[in-house]
């Protein structure tokens, strides 16, 4: 129920740099995941904004109001932990009433709201069970009651499926993703799980190495990657990254093993660019067993199975390339095969910068 | 089955003699003494060695608790008995409460603030408790002297507690880190200060450190010998320990007069009592230690 703002936000760990002056909006309402590798800064960013930690430099803002220095316990955030934190000692209920308990709510509005919500999570059975006889998956629907019962400004999840099952964790990111819309608060969601991320966010933000990569919804990251980490992180299989040479003269894109003719309409953007890298999704590759037009020969390397669709991995000398075709195209490891490159569809990053050029 | 059980144990040399043998023999290290005292303790006519009693009293524990004049005995000097067991439990409980609320204070902070200086402070405080009272009773005493707390039941449980509170510290500290930081930091998030975070969610989950803490501080008040030794002058202040210990010392001999075995060893059953009661009573806690240990993932 409020916009969240951060300002050039900086921490250091002593002499090591978490986060690097990173710029933020976080739109009222919205499901904003903060994605990334483990280290990139993306809890570091999450317990800044409920106050357990104290940014070096810069400045954080709900709404209006700068935030730097309320306390914790002011800010009226709630936060789902990976390790949940329920207080072992106290029952399921006690447990999602602490914040009334604590805010000095009367009585029977606490019985009635934490009635209410462990209906919604389907925990009313559990209510007079301590957290150690609860399996996994409810104990995760006590903190999300007990982060929710407070009507929280803004809701902080930080990695809240990593301890559940594959199966549970598909089920309860869409319970999650629909409680936040009831409740109508601002949420920020931390993963490593670029899948999970994709799923239930509205936008993402991509964290490497303390900096901020890009910031999209997540049809945006995906199909319009600003860097190279940005493409090789978003998707699966991960985005096939290619070095190559730009030829301007000839007008063509030379793999070493291979050149690709450069179509009429990409050429001006590419003027001046000599070093690139390549980025093409396995879905955007056409595998056969003729030569069609445009294709280039390359050897199967290994073939992975995945019921309706296989992944095949080609290999030619210096160049290794993913491709997802029908689960029908059967292929021998070392066989020779054609790929044609939808070149409408293709990344191109300056090999220096990382960044987009296409 | 049986008949072949039977067999292999003839066929093996049997251990198992050998180990009741080696446990008899500690246990009877053990517990004669003890056997020894409540036997005296209850004999009518209690003698200074092992005998076995013509009958049957608790006319000595009776005695000593009503601090009545003992018929037929010979003591030359009033007895103080019920008084010493008082001012025991006097000293005993002033001592676990200082401890537990500084033990507390002291080891959450090391546990969970960040200070200058911390690493210092702590190995100052583990050399403390390494530190062997007696090694300081010069200053101590004369400490003392200054505060008036000579002669003074709430002295000794100060001295006390200081000599038992830095091992005291570095347990509970022990119990402390153990905990996850989350447990903490969540109850921050559901608008706890740091005040009643610790009190409603850090001790009410490190409960068996604190009964540790408490049995510990407790009976090292309730066992102190040397500091009342030398605190203590006047002897209606005595404690237990310094009580039994004046009976023996100064009856016989000095003016010829015989030891009254059978209250002095009803005292010291009931001395032996609070330690074995109060481990009953936090049994199950102290258990749960092995636990706490277990569960650090």
């Amino acid at each position: 129920m409020v916009e969240i703002t951060l300002e050039n936000l900086t921490k250091y760990f002593g002499s090591v740099k978490a986060l690097d002056n990173l710029n933020l909006k976080i739109h009222d309402k919205e499901l904003m995941v903060l994605l990334g590798p483990s280290g990139c800064g993306k809890t570091t960013t999450l317990r800044i904004i409920a106050g357990l930690e104290k940014a070096t430099s810069g400045h954080l803002y709900f709404g209006n109001k700068l935030m730097d220095k309320v306390p914790v316990r002011e800010r009226n955030v709630s936060m789902v932990f990976q390790s949940y934190a329920l207080f072992p000692h106290m029952k399921v209920f006690d447990n999602i009433a602490f914040p009334l308990v604590i805010a000095k709510y009367p009585k029977d509005e606490i019985k009635k709201r934490v009635k209410e919500i462990a209906e919604i999570l389907r925990i009313d059975d559990l209510l007079d069970r301590k957290p150690h006889q609860l399996s996994g998956g409810q104990q995760q629907r006590v903190a999300l009651g007990r982060a929710l019962i407070r009507k929280p400004t803004v809701l902080l999840l930080d990695e809240p499926l990593a301890n559940l099952d594959a199966k549970l964790r598909v089920e309860m990111r869409s319970e999650i993703k629909r409680l936040q819309r009831s409740f109508e608060s601002t949420a920020i969601y931390v993963t490593h799980d670029q899948v999970e991320a994709m799923s239930i966010a509205d936008r993402i933000a991509v964290l490497k190495d303390g900096q901020l990569q890009q910031v999209g919804t997540p049809d945006e990251l995906y199909h319009h990657p600003d860097n190279i980490f940005v493409a090789g992180f978003i998707g699966t299989p991960s985005m096939n990254l290619l070095d190559c040479s730009f030829d301007e003269e000839k007008g063509i894109l030379d793999f070493g093993s291979f050149t690709l003719d450069v179509p009429e309409n990409i050429k001006p953007l590419l003027k001046g660019y000599s070093e690139v890298i390549v980025g093409i999704r396995a879905r955007d590759l056409q595998v056969s067993k003729e030569k069609m037009p445009d294709s280039i020969p390359l050897e199967v390397y290994t073939i992975e199975p995945l019921g309706e669709e296989t992944i095949i991995i080609l290999s030619s000398e210096n160049v290794r390339i993913r491709v997802v075709t029908h689960v029908e195209f059967k292929a021998d490891i070392g066989e020779k095969v054609w790929v044609s490159f939808d070149l409408n569809r293709m990344h191109i990053f300056d090999k220096k910068t990382e960044k987009a050029i296409l | 089955m049986a008949m072949s059980g039977i067999l292999k144990k003839i066929g093996e040399p049997s251990y198992t003699l050998l180990e009741y043998v080696v446990l008899i023999t500690l246990m009877m290290y053990v517990l004669t003494p003890l056997l020894w005292l409540l036997e005296t303790s209850v004999n009518t006519d209690p003698v200074p060695y092992l005998s076995i009693p013509k009958g049957i009293t608790i006319d000595h524990f009776i005695a000593v608790l009503t601090n009545r004049p003992i018929t037929g005995g010979y003591a030359a000097h009033p007895v103080y008995m019920t008084r010493w067991i008082v001012n025991s439990l006097i000293i005993s409980g002033t001592t676990m409460i200082i401890v537990i609320i500084l033990a507390v204070l002291a080891s959450y902070s090391l546990s969970r603030l960040r200070f200058r200086g911390k690493n210092l402070l702590m190995t100052l405080i583990l050399l403390s408790g390494f530190m062997p009272r007696m090694a300081m009773i010069l200053p101590l005493f004369q400490l003392c002297r200054t505060l008036g707390l000579v002669d003074n039941l709430i002295g000794v449980a100060i001295v006390v507690a200081s000599g038992t509170l830095p091992t005291q510290i570095w347990i509970l500290k022990g119990f402390f880190d153990q905990l996850p930081r989350d447990l903490e930091e969540q109850a921050w998030i559901c608008g706890c200060d740091r005040v009643s975070a610790v009190f409603r969610i850090i001790l009410p989950n490190v409960g068996p450190g604190l009964a540790v803490v408490a049995f510990m501080s407790f009976l090292s008040g309730w066992g102190a010998f040397t500091i009342p030794l030398i605190l203590i002058r006047r002897e209606y202040l005595f404690p237990i320990s310094l009580g039994i210990a004046s009976v023996f010392i100064h009856n016989p001999g000095e003016i010829g007069l015989v030891v009254d075995y059978g209250p002095t060893c009803a005292l010291a059953v009931l001395y032996a009592i609070p330690s074995i009661a109060l481990y009953i009573l936090l049994r199950e806690r102290l258990m749960e230690i092995r636990l706490a240990r277990l569960e650090v993932r």
